[in-house]
């Protein structure tokens, strides 16, 4: 069966372009609203600076104690991921709305991890970048009860957008388990990359460097075991999931899907992670880390354009009528 | 209570538009929103070939996804069966047109004129339309389908069920037994679209073979 | 709210125009009149985009740059009306004393009323034989209706919807949104559909009537002839499914044929001879004596062998086996076979049904055809052969059957007893409609002009309304052989889009349109008729700024009323608001331009003999307007409302109400048993006419102006250029089909319109079945070229799918525009015409209709051949 309106030429202002390809209908609200202005870019933008910010601060304040970049990620989050969002809202004056339903939707709840997140992150950090009058200090266990609140809702900003493209029923390629596991895995791979970033920019050293090459390659490792399972369960799937996947491989999304985030986002980084290790000299490592943090930031963000790009609708009308 | 709700009759529609159309000239849509849309569905292989028009626009859902995935709250149930956005609400975050399993939602940025494709209207029923577009939605907004709530309650017909050439749409309370929808959808066999969705749609289909 | 007849196609949907501080903002049907029950389609939904298109013309324009042609600019220039006015007087006046008859009138047939009074009125004020309606009636009418003519006296058929149970349609939409009365066949035959109705579709395509269809059969285009003949065949010799009676009393299948192949008539009253059973005599067609008559045998008349009409036709029939006609056409005999079986069992000849205490015969199905099968070099035969499935079964003009599209018989509007007309016998007591649009009545034949007059020598033919003789190759060198003394001079187009409707337009404006000194035309957008050939371009008022009289009755072109019992319908059209800028409805331009150039006098005769043709009224707008009054439109609706509908309903009643409607009787809607008039199963006369106009041919020295060879009296198939062409390279066969969203190429400036063409998948592409798409290795949405054997070519994208026969590609409406003044239809889509030639090779020898179908080859753009 097909479903087929031929897709619109000229003024494309709005967001119902039909664009009924055979099985299909693609998901445009979302990042592509057919007139590819760069306004329609923030969304992405959006899942990405909170994934990988919020993934920053995580592995900043937990595994790396490092409080600039934690500020970093927590600056992505707070600033990057808002401005984003307020971009890509057609009323950002009314962006307060957003919170208002929490109980039934994953965007005012991801807002709300979002806001608590950075009012934790902030109250965490704040001893330690200039606001000591706050009546706690580092290392306090107030201090410790902050920084666990403010690792779990990072930690909810991270996996949230899982669910709420999860929670989109028609959009087979969306609408998987797999969703959070892999929003959440990429947030922390990502967000590892930005500490190795923002660590090389202030020339220190990484520490603990053979556990974070270790979670690195682990990470690595179950991204792309996830982006298999998640192949593999679209091609036994539904006509639609097929038509995404075929999005996926053989059409221009091919090109940030298999090469840029699979090639470059995972294999690339893999092979480099190994040879860091063997890295004759400092400088050498480094360069080999920046580069492949490089590489793996443009992964997560060419998985979520793939993932959004690949969002297609199951026809609107099934078969047998 | 009412409940409203539409049948479609695929064996009386031919797939020809005035639904889309009609809907446009009701509510002003600017270029692109179409609230009331055709689709067209070929299967089979030459020469066994069926091809279907399905005439779409919002199914008011009972248990709408668009209505649970608005974080803002413009999206309400209303007690007689419509789904509505209040564009005073919305922020226009498409949350709930990505949500829509149906296509039924629409996001206009900007008001712009049909024919120049500027935001100046061109002439003096483009100038009345943008009026009434920025008066009953907005820019910057989602909007769908209202069943067209103002004719409904002056007792007419929305405007997709009037201007049907093949008289394939009707409208009526499915919570009257009774009612003409409610006959069709029983002695016809009518269906909802994707009803493994938990969307219990009120608009429904009767099969065209 | 304004209450007025939709313009945007001739089905003139009745609507209310909703107007605020004076800005129309919304339009619907109403529900109260038979004209569309208060529907209204997307065309006329989109009217306010017609009316507030800031492309439209609002002044007059006058070409700066005196080279013509496609794709020149014309560099227009505004003037002002009064020197619009005193160019077109000088220009006409000269042309006046010059030879009338240089004056070419054009008009659509999407506006009948106002072409009646613009084209037709002035043009016979003016003194000149010389019209045509661009592309309509080539494309359409010059098979389809003379042939409705003929046998039904309207110029189509429809099923009776109500009662029908078995329709076949041959090429046309009826009720799937385009084909006539568009809105109300529409309902008519979803309830139809809805009550059981088996609607089987014999199209290459599948079109929106074939997939809401019980059954399509993908026949080969310009075969359909070959296929009905299969089953006419059948009918009567394997299934013995015909009706004797219909054909022994209601055709001219009793009349004796000499070997000759005419009648054979009876010495004292002329009139043709049938064989009396019961006394074993031959005797008048109409004696009373004749209580039975013979449809076959031989018989000896005078010492010469006779047959029965019905008789010949029959043999002639036995070489139409399903087999052979299964080779032609691409359907399986077996198919070909059960329809036609089906058909003859559902026909239930002999029953009858009662319906409003009137006992008739009840023959539940109907053999419809129109443009598609009609747009080919058979088309008078393949018309008849379509038509003459119902003749058999005896399914004309009964319930259940196939029906008279125009009311052919009225019997008056019960207020004042006007519009009265029905049908009558001629003297071989054959079918005489009464009712007639065009120049000539369908039947009987004319007297051929010796020599012929008009331009396009129509007139020395007795089946054509319409030729394209005068845009051939050799129109010049034939204009000289029949002493034609006079050339084209002036032409007055009346919103058509020639140059986009005909044919090739290349081959128009070098034969033809080149030839005019001067070309005036109305129209509402600088298309590319008045881009390329226009002198003077006159913006016209929209159907939503003029008034036109009735826009429902067929005297005025176009009937519009649904199909079987209900009500009848007279509607006017009337200005909504006042014309924007300094556009002008035609006609005041016309009424102001025949004073000036002293017609007045002609011009209401004109408009008197008009008036009054189909229903013998006697009307004299004389007696009424002083003679010093200035001649005014509103002032003659008036005058002609008040004749027809009385004192009280003048047009200020039509002006409130918007139109008058009364009950349909029995007698009108199944007029055929009530009216003591035969058909023809054999086109005797066609034999005598023929050869009078081929005498005449070879008079002037032109023998082969022609192939008189099929001037024959039994339908045939003959083949189209199409079927010969002998080059493989060229192995798919083109043509198009009308696209509900659109009427012809007018409609294509419209955003709204547009908007939703561009989510179809099939207006603005070219369809090509699957399988083909895949041995050419041409991809969705691809940029194809479709090319000619004589180098003509059309681009389009491609869509594919599985519903067009292999062997043919299929191309929407009339699309592709290239003109400045409509940016939006500009690019939009298929032109398909300039793959139409404008040649004897692709005209109708009997109707000279033209061929419309197309053998083609397809190639990439870019790829082995560029454009
Ligand atoms: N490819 C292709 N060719 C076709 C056909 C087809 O379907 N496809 N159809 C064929 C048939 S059957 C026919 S009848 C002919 C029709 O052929 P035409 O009668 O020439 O029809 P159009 O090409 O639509 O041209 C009508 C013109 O009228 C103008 N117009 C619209 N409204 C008004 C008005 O109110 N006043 C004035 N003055 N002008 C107005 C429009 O701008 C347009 O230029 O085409 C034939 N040719
Ligand atoms: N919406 C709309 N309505 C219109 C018009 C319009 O332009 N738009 N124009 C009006 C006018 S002037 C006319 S003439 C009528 C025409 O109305 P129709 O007669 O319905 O005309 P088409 O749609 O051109 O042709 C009918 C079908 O014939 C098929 N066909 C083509 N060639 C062949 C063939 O050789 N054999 C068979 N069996 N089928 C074939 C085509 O695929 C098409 O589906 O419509 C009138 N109504
Ligand atoms: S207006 Fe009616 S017939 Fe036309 S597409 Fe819509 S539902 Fe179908
Ligand atoms: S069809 Fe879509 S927009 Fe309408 S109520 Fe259902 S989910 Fe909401
Ligand atoms: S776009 Fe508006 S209506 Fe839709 S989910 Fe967002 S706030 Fe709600
Ligand atoms: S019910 Fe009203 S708002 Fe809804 S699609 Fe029909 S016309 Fe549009
Ligand atoms: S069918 Fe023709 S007359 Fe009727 S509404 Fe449509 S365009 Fe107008
Ligand atoms: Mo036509």
């Amino acid at each position: 069966m097909s479903q087929s309106t031929s897709s619109s030429q000229g003024d494309a202002c709005v967001l119902q372009q039909e664009d009924f390809k055979p099985g299909a209908r693609t998901q445009m609200e979302w990042g592509f609203g057919g007139r590819r202005r760069w306004r329609d870019g923030a969304l992405l933008m959006a899942l990405f600076l909170g994934g990988v910010g919020a993934g920053q601060f995580v592995v900043s304040t937990w595994l790396i104690d490092s409080v600039t970049s934690a500020l970093v990620g927590l600056l992505v989050v707070g600033v990057g991921k808002t401005v984003a969002h307020l971009m890509y809202l057609g009323q950002p004056k009314r962006f307060y709305r957003l919170f208002l339903k929490p109980k039934t939707s994953w965007i005012s709840r991801g807002l709300i991890f979002m806001v608590v997140f950075v009012a934790f992150g902030a109250a965490y950090l704040a001893p330690d970048i200039g606001f000591d009058w706050v009546p706690w200090e580092t290392g306090s266990t107030f201090s410790d009860a902050l920084l666990i609140g403010a690792i779990l809702s990072a930690s909810l900003v991270m996996v949230y957008d899982g669910f709420v493209l999860a929670s989109c029923k028609s959009i087979t390629a969306w609408n998987t388990a797999l969703m959070p596991p892999l929003f959440f895995t990429y947030a922390v791979a990502g967000g590892t990359a930005m500490t190795y970033l923002t660590l090389i920019a202030m020339g220190s050293d990484i520490p603990n460097e053979d556990t974070l090459t270790t979670i690195d390659s682990v990470l690595l490792v179950s991204m792309f075991a996830l982006l298999v399972i998640y192949v593999m369960n679209m091609k036994t799937s539904t006509a639609t999931a097929r038509e995404s996947l075929r999005k996926l491989t053989t059409t221009k999304v091919a090109v940030a899907f298999i090469g840029v985030a699979i090639i470059a986002g995972l294999l690339v980084p893999l092979s480099l992670t190994l040879y860091q290790g063997v890295a004759a000299t400092e400088t050498v490592a480094s360069v080999l880390l920046a580069l492949s943090s490089i590489l793996e930031l443009s992964g997560d963000l060419s998985v979520r354009h793939s993932i959004l790009r690949a969002g297609l609708h199951a026809p609107v009308f099934s078969e047998g009528l | 209570m009412v409940r409203w709700g539409m049948v479609i009759d695929l064996k009386r529609c031919t797939g020809c538009h005035s639904c889309s159309v009609a809907c446009k000239v009701e509510h002003h849509t600017p270029p692109g929103v179409f609230w009331a849309k055709v689709v067209r569905i070929e299967s089979g292989k030459y020469p066994t070939v069926i091809r279907q028009a399905v005439p779409l626009l919002c199914m008011h859902c009972r248990e709408p996804e668009c209505e649970k995935v608005c974080p803002t709250g413009a999206t309400k149930k209303q007690p007689d069966g419509r789904v509505t956005v209040d564009s005073d609400e919305c922020v226009g975050c498409r949350y709930c047109a990505v949500a829509c399993p149906y296509g039924a939602r629409c996001f206009a940025p900007d008001w712009k004129d049909y024919f120049t494709g500027d935001k100046k209207p061109s002439s003096p029923y483009a100038e009345y339309s943008k009026k009434k577009w920025l008066e009953e939605s907005d820019k910057g907004v989602v909007s769908k389908c209202d069943f067209c709530e103002e004719r409904v309650e002056q007792g007419k017909q929305p405007a997709c069920v009037n201007a049907c050439p093949c008289e394939a749409r009707t409208f009526g309370d499915l919570d009257d037994p009774e009612s003409e929808v409610s006959q069709l959808i029983k002695k016809r066999r009518g269906m909802q679209l994707h009803p493994e969705y938990g969307t219990d749609a009120s608009v429904y289909y009767l099969p065209a073979r | 709210m304004v209450t007025t007849s939709c313009g945007m196609c001739y089905g003139t949907c009745t609507v209310n125009v909703r107007v605020e501080d004076g800005v129309v903002v919304g339009i619907e049907g109403v529900p109260d009149s038979p004209q569309g029950y208060g529907n209204i389609c997307a065309k006329g939904l989109s009217s306010l985009m017609m009316l507030y298109d800031p492309s439209r013309l609002n002044y007059p324009l006058l070409r700066t740059n005196p080279e013509k042609g496609i794709g020149v600019d014309p560099g227009w220039k505004r003037i002002s009306w009064n020197e619009a006015m005193d160019l077109l007087t000088s220009k006409l006046g000269e042309c006046l004393k010059k030879d009338p008859r240089g004056l070419y009138t054009v008009g659509s047939p999407t506006f009948p009323a106002e072409r009646a009074f613009n084209v037709l009125c002035f043009r016979k004020a003016f003194g000149t034989p010389n019209y045509y309606t661009g592309g309509g009636g080539l494309h359409c009418g010059n098979g389809a209706h003379m042939i409705g003519g003929i046998y039904h006296a309207s110029w189509s058929v429809i099923p009776d919807f109500k009662y029908c149970n078995m329709a076949i349609y041959w090429g046309c939409s009826k009720g799937h949104g385009a084909g006539h009365a568009a809105n109300v066949a529409a309902k008519q035959a979803a309830d139809a559909k809805a009550r059981g109705m088996r609607l089987i579709v014999f199209d290459p395509f599948l079109s929106t009537q074939a997939s809401t269809a019980e059954e399509w059969v993908p026949i080969k285009a310009g075969t359909d002839a070959a296929a009905a003949l299969a089953m006419a065949n059948l009918l009567l010799s394997e299934y013995s499914a015909y009706d004797k009676e219909y054909i022994k009393w209601k055709t001219n299948g009793p009349y004796l044929v000499a070997p000759d192949g005419l009648y054979r008539r009876d010495k004292k009253s002329g009139v043709p001879l049938v064989w009396n059973i019961i006394d074993k005599k031959v005797e008048p067609f109409n004696s009373e004596n004749v209580k039975d008559c013979a449809l076959e045998g031989e018989f000896d008349v005078d010492g010469t062998k006779c047959t029965p009409s019905f008789q010949l036709l029959r043999n002639h029939l036995k070489k139409y086996t399903p087999e052979h006609a299964s080779e032609i056409c691409g359907v399986s005999a077996s198919t070909l076979r059960r329809i036609a079986k089906d058909f003859g069992e559902e026909a239930r000849i002999g029953s009858t049904i009662s319906i409003d205490g009137k006992t008739l015969p009840y023959r539940p199905v109907a053999s419809i055809y129109f443009r598609g099968s009609q747009g080919h070099y058979n088309q008078a035969w393949d018309c008849m052969s379509l038509v003459l499935l119902n003749h058999l079964v005896g399914s004309a003009d009964v319930p259940g059957g196939a029906l008279a599209f125009g009311p052919p018989v009225h019997l008056g509007y019960p207020g004042t007893g006007r519009l009265k007309y029905s049908v009558e016998p001629d003297k071989d007591g054959l079918l005489v409609a009464k009712n007639w649009p065009y120049a000539h009545l369908p039947y009987p034949p004319p007297e051929p002009k010796d020599p012929p007059e008009r331009l396009d020598l129509q007139d020395m033919f007795y089946i054509p309304t319409y030729t394209t003789i005068m845009a051939w190759d050799n129109n010049e060198e034939l204009w000289q052989k029949f002493k034609i003394p006079y050339r084209p001079d002036v032409m007055i187009s009346f919103a058509t889009n020639q140059i986009m409707s005909v044919g090739n337009p290349k081959t128009l404006m070098k034969n033809f349109l080149q030839k005019f000194g001067f070309i005036a035309s109305f129209n509402i957008y600088s298309t590319e008729f008045e881009e390329s050939a226009a002198d003077l371009v006159l913006p016209d008022a929209c159907y939503l700024e003029r008034y036109s009289s009735a826009t429902t009755f067929p005297t005025v072109g176009v009937s519009c009323h649904g199909t079987g019992l209900g009500e009848w319908i007279w509607a006017i059209r009337q200005p909504v608001i006042k014309p924007m800028y300094e556009r002008r409805p035609m006609i005041d331009v016309i009424l102001e331009l025949s004073e000036r150039l002293g017609l007045r006098d002609r011009y209401i005769e004109a408009a008197r003999e008009w008036v009054n043709r189909a229903y013998g009224g006697d009307l004299d707008f004389k007696k009424v307007l002083d003679p010093k009054e200035k001649l005014n439109f509103e002032r003659m609706l008036d005058i002609i409302m008040k004749d027809r509908f009385g004192p009280d309903k003048g047009l200020d009643y039509f002006k409130e109400h918007g139109y008058l409607k009364w009950d349909k009787r029995v007698e009108e809607v199944y007029w055929r048993a009530f009216n003591d008039v035969r058909v023809p199963v054999y086109l005797e006369w066609i034999i005598r006419a023929g050869r009078k106009s081929r005498a005449i041919a070879e008079k002037y020295g032109v023998p082969d102006l022609v192939d008189w060879s099929a001037h024959n009296a039994l339908p045939e198939w003959r083949p189209c250029p199409t079927h010969t062409e002998k080059n493989p390279e060229y192995d798919l066969e083109a043509f198009y089909w009308r696209s509900a969203l659109h009427t012809y190429s007018m409609t294509m400036q419209n955003p709204w319109l547009n908007e939703v063409s561009q989510n179809d998948p099939y207006t603005y592409t070219i369809q090509l079945n699957t399988e083909t798409a895949n041995r050419k290795g041409v991809k969705e949405g691809d940029l194809v070229w479709l090319e000619n054997s004589k180098g003509s070519k059309a681009k389009g994208r491609v869509h594919i799918t599985d519903g067009i026969r292999p062997d043919h590609v299929a191309i929407a409406a009339n699309a592709g525009h290239w003109s400045k003044g409509m940016p939006i239809a500009k690019d939009k889509g298929v032109f398909f015409n300039e793959l139409i030639e404008i040649d004897k090779e692709h005209t109708c020898p009997v109707s000279l209709g033209q061929d419309i179908c197309v053998k083609v080859k397809l190639y990439k753009d870019g790829g082995d051949r560029s454009g």
